[in-house]
């Protein structure tokens, strides 16, 4: 569960300002460029500094361990970006073990087991350098290496964007095979993957927020309208920015 | 690089460092060596044994705080020395020698202390001075620390300006770093610095190996990266304040020798830990070598050698744009 009380924060001004939320669902969070979609995830998983109050499962954000916080929320940022690239695709993936493991030792096997079966799930080669990927390719890497994460929330920042259809079609799928139990967040401008997510939506805009709990609610076109600013068209369940 | 080149690297290096004791203005031979009450057995023993540990300890932490440097901030021109660290060191250690502080007490030396001081005053300064400055890349960081060691160099020839001609000698004769050596304390020294630096790094290479993918990813993945940082930037400036105090500044080491280590075991970052220290290590002592080598009418200080193999490959690197 994701509760925000009065939480401001940014990086020189506030972008988020006084934002009270509170969601045990799947969320999608919506919102123009810039208006702090971003910001609030990293608020969320504690990589900002912020105001106001942040419990991630009832407890006070600032209260965990980074250990602790690390298994209770992550956030699989919209790009890998790494300055070693030398490093393998299962070493990648074992990182998301970190967490669990105690302080001077190695990965266990059975952890270097659960990391290789996520690998061959994604189809992925586990001898290959991460910087040989394709960009579709350690997109599914940062989804395999938070599956092996165990985060019970799990945050994702525009996973699509940088994919072609098919890559989106196969982050969807990843998307079903996480644990129901595992609070799904999504970041993304993808109104189509959005309505057919389904998720309660947090729709943000310069300095304040709507949560609406029903996503129909949502996805009306005058609803559609007023929020971007645009028209709409839904047609045969797609959702998509009227040209003309 | 094939095969081939890589073993014969690593071999010319092995060399050197294995003919070092026995070369300088006075040639050793083994059977001179083995008569233990010849001048030769001594120089071998009290001088040159003692030096080649010191350097290739010295190497080893050089190349090491290198690695170090490089994978906490993230930039491949990234070192004690390019940030300003080790001229913080040369300076304190000059103000000790001016101070006339060169007393050893409890087995500590009062100008290491001053090394150690001035190497990590300058660490805690550029920490301080990139919080202004992180939203501009690590670049901006490096600028920084190249106006710190223009400052510190300024403050030295201050320094000069005051000093009696005897100290201003050692001093001089100090910034151009020597390994010369007598006895084994200053050897020890090194070694406790290097095989120190050597297994914090061992211990930390997980959280490590985090960070070299970027800080946000080391902090998601439950490392306290504020905590970390500072806790191996004390380690890493204890342990070159420590070392500059009684080598002086030896320059390029721990800027060159990772991308070495890396273009010979092209892994990732952590697994780079002791390739980077043995070739360090190596390195440092083949160098001095050089520095002595018999054709010479007076040995080269080893900073001018590390320097004419340094420059020319950082050149290389800001070209080659990693």
């Amino acid at each position: 569960m994701i509760e925000t009380q009065v939480l401001s924060c940014g990086y020189e001004h506030n972008i988020i300002e006084a934002l009270s939320f509170k969601t045990a669902k799947n969320l999608v969070i919506l919102g123009a460029n810039g208006a702090g979609k971003s910001t609030l995830a990293k608020a969320l998983c504690g990589l900002i500094e912020y105001e106001g109050e942040i419990l991630i499962n009832t407890t006070s954000l600032s209260h965990f361990s980074a250990q602790e916080r690390a298994k209770s929320i992550t956030y699989i940022p919209p790009k890998l970006e790494s300055y070693d690239t030398y490093i393998t695709v299962l070493e990648f993936v074992l990182m998301g073990r970190h967490p669990y493991k105690s302080p001077f030792s190695d990965y266990t096997d059975k952890e270097q087991a659960l990391a290789r079966a996520l690998i061959k799930t994604h189809a992925l080669d586990p001898r290959k350098s991460i910087g040989a990927l394709s960009s579709g390719q350690q997109q599914l890497l940062l989804i395999t290496q938070a599956l092996a994460q165990e985060s019970k929330i799990i945050i994702f920042d525009e996973p699509t964007a940088n994919l072609d259809p098919k890559h989106s079609l196969e982050f969807y799928k990843a998307l079903q095979g996480l644990k129901s139990d595992t609070q799904k967040v999504i970041i993304t401008h993808d109104l189509g993957l959005a309505y057919k997510l389904g998720y309660e939506v947090l729709f943000i805009e310069q300095k304040s927020a709507k949560h609406y709990q029903n996503s129909k609610d949502f996805f009306t076109s005058e609803n559609l309208h007023s929020c971007y600013g645009v028209s709409f068209e839904q047609h045969a369940g797609l959702i998509g920015v009227c040209y003309e | 690089m094939s095969v081939m080149s890589k073993y014969l690297f690593l071999l010319v290096l092995v060399a050197l460092t294995s003919i070092s004791p026995f070369i300088g203005a006075i040639d050793i031979t083994w059977s001179t060596l083995l008569q233990s009450s010849s001048l030769e057995h001594q120089i071998f023993f009290d001088l040159r044994i003692p030096r080649l540990l010191l350097a290739f300890f010295s190497g080893m932490a050089l190349a090491l705080s290198g690695w170090l440097f490089q994978t906490l901030f993230r930039n491949a021109l990234m070192t004690p020395y390019t940030l300003g660290i080790s001229g913080g060191a040369i300076l304190g250690t000059g103000i000790a020698v001016v101070l006339g502080l060169n007393i050893t007490f409890l087995g500590i030396n009062t100008t290491a202390i001053f090394g150690f001081g001035g190497a990590f005053a300058s660490v805690l300064l550029i920490l301080w001075l990139s919080r202004y400055v992180t939203n501009r890349g690590s670049n901006a960081l490096l600028l920084l620390g190249i106006a710190l060691s223009f400052f510190f160099s300024a403050a030295l020839m201050v320094l000069f300006s005051i000093a009696s001609a005897m100290q201003a000698h050692s001093i001089l004769h100090y910034t151009m770093g020597s390994l010369s050596t007598m006895g084994y304390t200053p050897a020890i020294t090194a070694s406790v610095m290097g095989l120190g630096l050597l297994l914090v790094l061992y211990l930390k290479r997980f959280e490590l190996s985090l960070l070299g993918v970027n800080d946000e990813h080391a902090q998601l993945k439950g490392v306290n990266t504020k905590r970390l940082t500072y806790f191996l930037l004390f380690i890493s400036s204890l342990s070159i304040g420590v070392l500059i105090s009684i080598t002086g500044p030896i320059g390029f080491v721990g800027l060159i020798i990772p991308h070495v280590a890396r273009k010979l075991y092209p892994r990732a970052n952590h697994h780079l830990i002791f390739p980077t220290a043995l070739i360090g290590g190596l390195f440092l002592a083949a160098c001095d070598t050089l520095s002595r080598l018999p054709q010479l009418q007076s040995e080269i200080p080893i900073g001018i050698v590390t320097a004419f193999i340094g420059g020319p490959f950082f050149i290389y690197l800001i070209i080659k744009g990693r």
